[in-house]
């Protein structure tokens, strides 16, 4: 689940004491907007340039978790968080302290005691004086850094002979926007009891090791104001729920399982029979699973990626490419700690898919079928409107996701700032309908492939391991067990099965991905017509060191089951920890 | 015959009492640790030894600043920490590893629990995460076993772990459940007063503590259920001089029963006292390098001697040949002057009607409080032990502490220092300046506060060996009124300063504070009378670079 790093961050119990309702807006506005002109007008240090451009957000972060275990509580927190970021910009827009790399402050954080003005944790009750004086030393310690960042950068440059004079910030129309939506009957009980149910179905069950039901609930209530005139405030809404279990076969090879529902708004997670049905579904394929026969020989044939895994390997192979991502300069030419997905950066108008696939991002969408989309948005970060993009156009690359930081090929915004960072938000991968088939017959065609190449079995994948919950609560619950499954070029899969040329399944375990990269899908034959929504908490593309925004953010990809033409899938092949000594002291 | 029949009767009768009392959760837990000895008693390294230390513990935290609240939270939390050990008492896996810089300990811990005291979903975790403790024990057994052949012999050959009585001792008793709204009012009221001061940059009057209910079960027939409770007031505030350096100052307030608070009318005073102390220091000079007597106040020689002095006699520190062993060879030798003893007394939870943080009834290793001499007439007498053994102390005085999450280590109680000769204030400082001007110096120093790393200053990281001072005056020989300066450092081996004590006070300064060290944050008090010490050095602080905000204050 998303890691929300907490001002007191121990796992709890918390009552709620903090305030329910929202700081009143024009308050907001009116200390937002007076520090603001005075800082424009007035801040300026001999001999520096004063700043050209301001912004402030003010984020109240409520945050409703918990964990149940056979049936208990484990911990639970509510809570809210009133956060302040401010950002100061000196130089102009074509050149300014940004997209540069300061080693120091991205590892460190200056070496004085200076104030906070990112992510600055400020009092609950906020009042006019209160936030006044919060952006008054924030502003002040955002301008003396930015100062320092900006002389620092134009040394940098001195000598080189720079390549690209593409501006660091894009100009765009200010506009007022509003689009808060609280929800008022939200009661976390409710939660709390359903989870307590859903964790018992675990009970009695000694196969397995340990077991954990997560909720989660994060409203979010966004104030902004900058010195263009761009202001808005928006409440985005966050929700889901997730089950793991966890065990050993006798040889100690590790044997996951997880389920997770995502939506905004809570009331929209899926009915609480729909979720016991899911968990039932967990709890019986782990246990299958353990007893199940793995790959004794490495497997390079046609795959089919059904439903979620289609979803899960586009989302962490594929998409996270399609995020503009700027080249910063750096001191003494220090580079490599932007994110991994360069590749398409440099590729508009070239092939990247099939000429039957167009992929498109539409942040307009509320609901795919009966599932609400997580990537829904009506304000981006930067108060834009986000657009419906066109990202690419039977099989050609024709633009990627951006916010204000233009690209040589991007130069202007498609309002996709997200969680700090341009992202994707609701992406369709769509085929052309000559090349959708039906499920069954995508089938017979991963057959008819096997038979071509005489291979014994083909492969179906219907669930592969979600990164989010990978590294978070099955990371933490197996005391790092799970890391048998990591590997650098290769993902776990959960649900894989042996097709055999008569059409019997066989579901093996132990199983991984090999070499998957943004170029296999180059290979994708046919699709299925059927279109199946993955939510998901998606890894922040920047990545790397020093990178802005959340670690993860809430993402909808909405894909057809797709069939690759050869791709290589083996037993995970390494030393396996061993299984407990004593037996489990739970009784059947 | 029927005094016998009384007496057995009575014997059953407590007895019974006694297994009827031991709450559920020490049951489960002796039940899982008793099946691992049992179900491991073949294997090639079985444990010889497992405790479950589980914390139940309703956190409170309510913080104000200039009259609107800043953060207010509650939390429970019902957590484990494992300690499994393979070996023997002798030789175990907590064996100190030589020249490899990362050697993590083998526990697992701040494991959470459920509240309700379901037997399954207890048994299973405590069995999934011991079996994980053990693993950690055999793989880090197997690399010291190696480690101790391959190195040359180790000069202290004291046991890796002591032999202890066991300990049975249920405290019945309730945690804390505090309405938070009660005290938001007081701090409300009194960070208030800030306000007019735009010059203050931050101030905060926080109420924070906890009440902990404290398990301890081991392989050995331990079983201790205690209470411990703490809670502060605290308010602290800081500014910055014209030329950058920061200048904080704070004050705590503490009290074992959060029913009965600290006086409001006292705690206003106190404020005031800051905010004329920090205008003052804001345009006082900046202090001159300086070598010569000193005064300290009887709170800053408390935080001194708990700093500089406290963790040099923490047992364990002795065993590790990368740390100073300061006083590794000073037992029998006299460190300080004779009229001077130190004590340590846990089991102390008063001094002079003020109740004392370092309280406790058992430390965290189930080995009862016992008050401990370490200077007696000026000779070091004694280190602070836990289980963890020295040469030449192979057993503990029940100062083994931590938090949850942490293994126990030496650390500090109620830290107390006594003189067989006092003078009064006035007659110190009158000392203080022949002491000056014999040695021609133009004034002596009086240090009224220094902070470190208990005593709650924001922003300071926690560290357990640096003292900052924060009041400083000139007392000037030619009587004329004492000067305030600031930018302060000390320098040299404090510990020589202490050699130079010549006269100590009449009164008693006490200081409540949490001690954060390697086995997380422990309560911790430092009690002593002014002193007067015939040299000490000083240097310029060290001042932050970065200016005072440019625009004045909204």
């Amino acid at each position: 689940m998303k890691k929300v790093i907490l001002f007191l961050s121990f796992f709890a119990l918390m009552l709620f004491t903090g305030y329910a309702q929202y700081p009143d807006t024009k308050v907001v506005m009116k200390a937002m907007q007076d520090e603001m002109t005075r800082s424009m007008k007035d801040l300026k240090l001999e001999n520096l340039p004063r700043p050209y451009y301001i912004e402030y957000q003010l984020k109240v972060v409520g945050e409703y978790n918990s964990s149940a275990f056979l049936g208990n509580i484990i911990n639970s927190n509510s809570n809210f968080n009133y956060i302040l970021n401010v950002s100061v910009r000196v130089g102009d827009y074509k050149f300014d302290n940004s997209n540069f790399v300061d080693i120091g402050f991205s590892f460190f954080g200056s070496t004085d005691d200076e104030e906070r003005f990112t992510n600055r944790s400020i009092p609950e009750e906020i009042n006019y004086d209160i936030l006044r004086r919060q952006l008054w030393l924030a502003t002040d310690a955002a301008y003396k850094q930015s100062s320092e960042v900006y002389s620092k950068k134009l040394a940098s440059i001195q000598n080189i002979t720079r390549k690209d004079t593409i501006p660091d910030f894009s100009i765009v129309q200010p506009r007022k926007s509003y689009d808060t939506t609280t929800i008022t009957d939200f009661k976390f009980e409710n939660y709390l009891n359903l989870i307590k149910k859903l964790s018992s179905q675990f009970k009695g069950i000694s196969q397995i090791y340990t077991s954990k039901v997560n909720f989660e609930y994060l409203p979010t209530r966004i104030y902004y104001l900058n010195s263009e005139g761009m202001e808005f405030v928006k409440d985005e809404f966050f929700s889901g729920i997730e089950a793991i279990c966890y065990t050993q076969t006798p040889e100690g090879t590790p044997i996951a399982e997880h389920y997770s529902a995502y939506s905004r708004n809570p009331k929209n997670l899926p009915s609480p029979d729909s979720l016991s049905k899911a968990v039932n579904e967990i709890i019986s394929k782990l246990v299958l699973l353990a007893n199940q026969p793995s790959l004794e020989d490495n497997y390079n044939g046609p795959v089919i990626f059904e439903g979620q895994a289609a979803g899960e390997i586009i989302s962490r192979v594929f998409a996270p490419n399609l995020i503009a991502q700027r080249e910063k300069v750096s001191e003494g030419m220090f580079s490599g700690f932007g994110g991994r997905f360069f590749s398409f950066q440099k590729k508009i108008g070239g092939r990247v898919l099939p000429e039957f696939i167009s992929v498109i991002d539409n942040p307009k969408e509320t609901y795919f079928k009966k599932t609400e989309l997580l990537g829904f948005y009506t304000i981006d970060d930067q108060g834009l409107e986000p657009q419906k993009v066109t990202l690419v156009e039977n099989g050609f690359l024709k633009t990627l996701l951006n916010d204000r930081t233009p690209i040589k090929r991007v130069t202007e915004s498609n309002g996709h700032r997200r969680g700090g960072v341009p992202m994707f938000s609701n992406l369709y991968l769509l085929i052309d309908p000559m090349k959708a088939l039906s499920t069954t017959d995508l089938k017979k065609k991963l057959l008819e492939l096997v038979k071509q190449r005489e291979l014994p079995y083909g492969i179906i994948i219907r669930k592969v391991m979600n990164l989010n919950i990978f590294s978070t609560s099955l990371l933490s619950n197996t005391f790092g067990a799970i890391t048998y499954m990591m590997d650098q070029n290769s993902i776990p899969l959960i649900e894989a099965y042996k097709v055999y040329p008569d059409g019997r399944e066989e579901l093996i375990k132990n199983i991984q991905l090999n070499s998957l990269s943004h170029q296999s899908f180059k290979d994708i034959l046919w699709g299925s017509k059927e279109l199946f929504v993955h939510n998901l908490l998606a890894q922040n593309p920047g990545g790397g060191f020093g990178s802005d925004g959340a670690a993860w953010i809430p993402a909808s990809i909405i894909a057809p089951s797709l069939l690759f033409e050869d791709l290589e899938i083996s037993a995970i092949d390494k030393d396996t920890p061993k299984p407990p000594f004593l037996s489990n002291p739970i009784k059947n | 015959m029927h005094r016998i029949i009384f007496f057995f009767l009575f014997c059953s009768f407590y007895l019974n009492a006694q297994q009827t009392k031991i709450p559920a959760i020490i049951q489960i837990a002796e039940q899982e640790i008793n099946r691992t000895i049992q179900g491991l008693k073949d294997k090639p390294n079985p444990p010889y030894f497992i405790s479950y230390y589980i914390t139940e513990t309703q956190s409170y935290r309510l913080a104000a600043t200039n009259g609107v609240i800043e953060t207010k939270s509650h939390d429970s939390t019902r957590l484990l920490d494992i300690q499994v050990r393979i070996g023997n008492y002798k030789f175990d896996n907590t064996h100190l590893i030589r020249g490899n810089p990362l050697n993590f300990n083998t526990n697992i811990g701040r494991i959470q629990l459920p509240f309700a005291d379901d037997d399954q979903a207890i048994a299973n975790i405590m069995w999934f995460a011991t079996d994980k403790a053990y693993k950690n024990a055999i793989e880090r057994y197997e690399k010291a076993l190696t480690n101790s052949k391959v190195k040359v012999q180790e000069e202290d050959t004291s046991a890796d772990f002591s032999i202890e009585k066991p300990v049975v001792s249920i405290e019945n008793g309730q945690l804390y459940r505090l309405n938070l709204d009660k005290y938001q009012d007081l701090v409300k009221r009194l960070s208030a007063k800030f306000i007019n001061h735009k010059w203050i940059l931050n101030s905060s009057v926080s109420f924070f503590g906890n009440s902990i209910r404290k398990i301890i079960v081991t392989s050995e027939g331990t079983k201790i259920q205690t209470y411990e409770n703490y809670f502060y007031i605290f308010v602290n505030a800081n500014t910055k001089a014209d030329d950058g350096m920061s200048l904080p100052l704070y004050r705590s307030f503490y009290t074992r029963d959060p029913n009965n608070m600290p006086n409001e009318k006292e705690i206003e005073i106190e404020i005031d006292k800051l905010i004329d102390l920090l205008s003052k220091l804001r345009t006082a000079p900046y202090a001159d390098v300086y070598s010569g007597p000193a005064m300290l106040s009887g709170r800053a020689s408390g935080v001194f001697f708990h700093e500089i002095f406290g963790h040099r006699v923490e047992g364990h520190r002795e065993k590790d040949p990368n740390s100073s062993q300061t006083f590794k060879k000073s037992i029998g030798q006299k460190i300080l002057p004779d009229f001077i003893n130190i004590v340590f007394d846990p089991t102390l939870d008063k001094l002079n009607n003020t109740p004392i943080a370092g309280y406790y009834v058992y430390d965290d290793e189930g080995v009862p409080a016992q008050k401990v001499e370490v200077v007696k007439n000026g000779v070091f007498s004694n280190f602070l032990m836990s289980r963890t053994p020295i040469e030449g102390f192979p057993n503990s005085n029940g100062h083994g502490r931590k938090s949850s999450g942490y293994t126990a280590v030496t650390r500090q109680s109620n830290l107390i220092v006594q003189s067989t000769k006092t003078k009064s204030i006035d007659e110190l400082k009158q000392e203080l300046r022949q002491i000056a001007k014999e040695q021609g110096k133009e004034y002596g120093l009086f240090f009224d506060e220094v902070s470190g790393g208990f005593t709650f200053t924001s922003r300071s990281i926690p560290n357990a060996f640096n003292v900052t001072p924060l009041v400083v005056y000139k007392v000037f020989v030619d009587g004329r009124p004492d000067e305030l300066v600031r930018g302060v450092d000390l320098i040299g081996t404090p510990l020589t300063t202490f050699a130079n004590i010549v006269a100590v006070g009449n009164d008693l300064g006490i200081f409540n504070g949490i001690c954060g060290a390697e086995s997380g944050g422990v309560p911790v008090s430092a009690c002593s009378p002014s002193l007067l010490v015939t040299r000490i050095e000083v240097q310029k602080k060290l001042k932050s670079q970065a200016k005072p905000p440019i625009l004045p204050a909204p």
